[in-house]
């Protein structure tokens, strides 16, 4: 997520060049499905370092393209009264009713503002750091960042219950049930996914505000302006395809989560997605077809978040293409 | 020429620009040593020295990136020391990558006349004006990153100037250029210079650039100026050894008291010799078997040819420049004797060596 900082200077004459205009900054790109867009893909797979794709391509195929053909077809499938099956929206129509439409409202909710909110202050916090200026501080942010973003799971579940659960330490020094706070809500899911989320904002993050050079802010000063000026037309535009991108990340890491969030709420008090598959796996054969149909469905939304999140991103890129 | 960034004589009298016994120190190290220096109103200035001798530092402190210890800066006889970078209306280019990357060029150069709440219209006519003016017209909807290193520059130029700023500062602007865009920009810089009569302070460490360029050199070392003069008396009359050494190159020899020129001693430099310090197209090179010089290679530069030469004192060589023709006669193995012209570059008596060779 790292974007070009330095501009390689091109060789030789001062007025040379590609002819006047140039390239118009936000090129257009060929649509997805037309040739143009794929030139040159079957040429680079014929490459033989191809080859070492072939162990990543395989785990793909087996874990990953696999396993959702197979959930769409199940969850595709419907029995007919004959004891034969045919292809029906059934078990999708089954999604919109009671606790199962809850779990993908409730997922989408938790995630989007579980990263909003760590978007905002992992944000803040890389920043902070990279004013600090110190090669050693980013280096050690950096490895602990990448620790945190990666921690999770039951331990983790299990620590919030102890300091912000209902008889947790914390949650009695602050007396945070007279605000109506419970960990076993949304609002808990939230907090505890901020443990993970946030270094994960940090990690994507710190990068670029490190790279932010001296140069542009002096330039920006001998030209007049002052620091909200560069923040606010050189550096957080700079910044903003990084930001944009952690902000996917962190969607993606609680939108997936389920271990830390199966040990807080546990079966039935606050539906997810993942739990919901979970608990439908566990009971009768019958409804498997619903799991895989929720199981879709996260795909689905997954793949139309990142795509929208990939072309902000792209807008606010656009000057690196 | 009518773009608003033309000046009148008036303006240009009060942007003379004055260090006033300037010191700077970070913690135990001391980069400026009580340095004075005027910069009359239109001058161009470069401050040459070796990486590490405070020029850059200079030019910081003037720009308001960093505050001196002792002094005090004035431009146009105000005292702006404690004036903070973006209301000192200082136009500076940077040794390179100082560009907006998110910005095309066309507002990168308006950015400066953005900030100052210029309306669109005049804004973008400035601002074409100023990149017609350095010969990038036809680059205004690019992005940095689609230029070369030297349309970057002269972005970063163009951008500098659309302010109109009282004083303009160069931190070796060039350096990340491959020579031919060099001398191009060098010269570009110069005309435009002249012709908007802006003060003017480059910062080099390179002496071939700094004397072309310059009203007048600044030679640093160690955070002390050892001389400020036009361009020619820097390299013809250096007034240190430093500037000799520094600016150009220079044969060192030790010769008597009455040496006037003639056949030059292979003596190397002693207590009591004078050391003399000779450019290299002062000292003719004569073939002679018994000279006391070899040659040991020849560079070709175009017009001249450069000759350098051993001797048999350790150390010395004796170096010299000499046409086409001559060289003819200078292949290496050559035995030769060295001749001085006309007067050395400089010489230092010998009552002077004793003094600096005694604690």
């Amino acid at each position: 997520m790292s974007l070009p900082l330095t501009q390689p200077a091109g060789p030789g004459g001062a007025t040379g060049g590609n002819g006047p205009g140039g390239r118009s900054p936000a090129a257009v790109r060929p649509p997805l499905f037309s040739r143009e867009r794929w030139k040159g893909v079957g040429g680079a797979l014929c490459s033989p370092a191809a080859l070492s794709l072939l162990p990543l391509g395989l785990i793909l195929l087996l874990f990953f393209i696999l396993p959702i053909v197979g959930m769409a077809i199940i969850a595709f499938t419907v029995s007919t009264d004959d004891g034969g099956s045919t292809v029906g929206l059934d078990n999708f129509i089954a999604l919109t009713s009671g606790s199962h439409s809850q779990a993908v409202l409730n997922s989408v909710q938790v995630s989007l503002v579980g990263s909003a909110v760590a978007a905002v202050v992992g944000t803040l916090t890389a920043f902070c750091i990279a004013q600090i200026k110190s090669k050693k501080l980013d280096s050690v942010v950096a490895v602990f960042s990448s620790v945190l973003a990666n921690d999770g799971g039951a331990p983790l579940a299990f620590s919030f219950i102890v300091t912000l659960g209902n008889a947790g330490i914390i949650y009695a020094a602050l007396n945070l049930e007279a605000i109506g706070f419970s960990l076993y809500s949304w609002q808990g899911l939230v907090v505890m996914y901020q443990y993970f989320l946030i270094p994960t904002m940090v990690m994507v993050t710190l990068p670029t505000f490190v790279g932010i050079r001296k140069e542009w802010r002096e330039a920006n000063a001998a030209l007049g302006g002052s620091a909200v000026t560069f923040w606010t037309r050189v550096g957080l535009p700079i910044a903003m395809p990084a930001l944009l991108g952690g902000w996917i990340l962190c969607f993606g890491a609680a939108f997936a989560t389920h271990a830390s969030a199966a040990v807080l709420i546990g079966a039935g008090g606050f539906p997810l997605i993942p739990l919901s598959i979970s608990s439908l796996l566990g009971q009768s054969p019958a409804s498997q077809p619903i799991a895989m149909a929720l199981g879709v469905t996260m795909v689905v939304i997954a793949v139309v978040v990142l795509f929208g999140f990939n072309r902000l991103q792209r807008r606010s890129a656009r000057w690196v293409q | 020429m009518s773009t608003p960034a033309t000046r009148t004589v008036t303006d240009q009298a009060s942007n003379e620009v004055v260090f006033d016994g300037i010191s700077k120190a970070f913690g135990p190290t001391t980069v400026l040593q009580n340095m004075d220096l005027r910069i009359g109103a239109g001058e161009l200035i470069t401050v040459l020295g070796p990486s590490g001798c405070g020029k850059t530092t200079a030019l910081r402190i003037l720009a308001g990136f960093e505050k001196p210890t002792t002094g005090r800066v004035l431009v146009g006889g105000k005292d702006i020391t404690s004036v903070t970078p973006n209301r000192r209306g200082i136009g500076m280019v940077f040794q390179a990558y100082s560009l907006f990357p998110n910005m095309s060029v066309q507002d990168n150069v308006e950015y400066g006349l953005r900030v100052r709440k210029i309306a669109a219209e005049k804004r973008r006519k400035t601002a074409t004006d100023m990149l017609e003016m350095c010969g990038l017209g036809q680059f205004a909807p690019r992005f940095p990153h689609q230029l070369s290193g030297g349309q970057q520059q002269r972005v970063a130029l163009a951008r500098a100037l659309a302010t109109q700023p009282e004083v303009l500062l160069l931190d070796e602007p060039l350096s990340a250029l491959d020579a031919i865009v060099r001398v191009q920009i060098r010269e570009e810089i110069r005309r435009l210079q002249q012709q908007l009569g802006i003060t003017t302070m480059f910062v080099t460490h390179d002496q071939e650039e700094a004397l072309a360029i310059a009203n007048r050199v600044a030679v640093l070392n160690s955070g002390v100026i050892e001389q400020i003069d036009k361009p020619r008396e820097v390299y013809q009359h250096p007034s240190t050894e430093f500037v000799a050494r520094f600016v150009g190159s220079v044969t060192e020899v030790g010769v008597p008291a009455d040496y006037r020129g003639g056949e030059l001693p292979v003596q190397a430099p002693a207590k009591d010799l004078d050391t003399l310090f000779v450019r290299p197209e002062d000292i003719t090179l004569i073939p002679d078997e018994d000279g006391t010089c070899t040659v040991v290679s020849q560079i070709y530069t175009g017009e001249r040819t450069v000759v350098n030469t051993t001797t048999a004192v350790e150390g010395l060589e004796v170096t010299s420049s000499v046409s086409a023709a001559e060289a003819a006669d200078l292949t290496p193995g050559t035995r030769v004797t060295p001749h001085v012209m006309s007067d050395a570059a400089l010489r230092v008596f010998a009552h002077e060596v004793r003094e600096r060779v005694a604690p």
